[in-house]
C-alpha cells in the first residue's frame, strides 16, 4: 500500500522519532511505514490522519488505484 | 523520565530477578533432591543467564538505544514489534515440532530422552530469537 506518510512528515517539519513518540509507536516502525514495508492497523492509521488533520483516504492509496 | 517512573522501572527489574531466582533455586532443588546434580547446574546457569539478558534488554528499553528485542522485553512493544513477535513464535512453534519428530527418531538410534527434550528446547529458543531479530530489522 502507498502512502503520503512522508510527505506529511516532513511538511510538519517533524523527525520520524517525534512522529513516533506522538503516535505512540517506534521510530522504526514510522520508517516501516514510510518505505511500505508495514501496513498500519486500523486504529494506527485513523491515529496517522487524526495526527495530519486528514481522512485515511488522502494519506493511504492502494497500489492498483492511481489516484 | 520522571523519578517516579523510573523508581517503578527499577522496582520492576527488582521483583522480576528475584521471581526468576527464586524460581530457578526452587527448579534447581527439586532437580538435585531428585538426583540431577548435572540438571540442576544446568538450570542455575541457563537461569542466570535468561535472568541477566532480560535485566539488561528492560533497562535498555528505557535508554533512547532501545531497539526492538528491548522493548518487547520490557512491555512497551508497538503493533509491528508485536505482530513480528507473535510471527517468531509460530515459526518456533513450527521448528520445535520438527525438532521433536527428529529427536524421537534419534531416541529409537540411542539419544537420550534429556538430550532430546534439550534440543526441542534450544531450537525453540533459537528460532524465535533468530527470527525476531530478522523480521524486525527487514521489515
Amino acid at each position: 500500500m502507498r502512502n503520503d506518510v512522508r510527505e506529511l512528515r516532513d511538511a510538519s517539519g517533524l523527525s520520524q522519532a517525534a512522529l513516533g513518540d506522538a503516535l505512540g509507536v517506534s521510530r522504526q516502525t514510522v520508517n516501516s511505514i514510510e518505505t511500505g514495508k508495514y501496513d498500519p492497523s486500523l486504529p494506527l492509521a485513523f491515529a496517522i490522519a487524526r495526527h495530519f488533520d486528514t481522512t485515511i483516504e488522502e494519506i493511504f492509496h492502494d497500489q492498483h488505484d492511481n489516484s | 523520565m520522571t523519578s517516579t517512573t523510573t523508581r517503578n522501572s527499577s522496582l520492576g527489574i527488582a521483583i522480576g530477578t528475584l521471581a526468576g531466582g527464586i524460581t530457578c533455586a526452587l527448579l534447581a532443588t527439586i532437580a538435585w533432591a531428585a538426583g540431577h546434580p548435572d540438571f540442576a547446574r544446568g538450570i542455575v546457569t541457563g537461569g542466570a543467564v535468561g535472568i541477566a539478558a532480560a535485566v539488561t534488554l528492560k533497562a535498555m528499553s528505557r535508554t533512547r538505544f532501545a531497539n526492538a528485542e528491548a522493548r518487547l522485553a520490557a512491555g512497551m512493544a508497538d503493533e509491528r514489534e508485536k505482530k513480528f513477535a507473535v510471527q517468531s513464535l509460530a515459526m518456533a512453534a513450527v521448528a520445535m515440532y520438527v525438532a521433536a519428530i527428529l529427536s524421537a527418531f534419534a531416541n529409537l538410534f540411542g539419544l537420550e530422552a534429556q538430550a532430546g527434550l534439550a534440543i526441542v528446547m534450544l531450537t525453540g529458543l533459537i528460532c524465535a530469537s533468530a527470527s525476531f531479530a530478522m523480521l524486525a530489522r527487514r521489515r
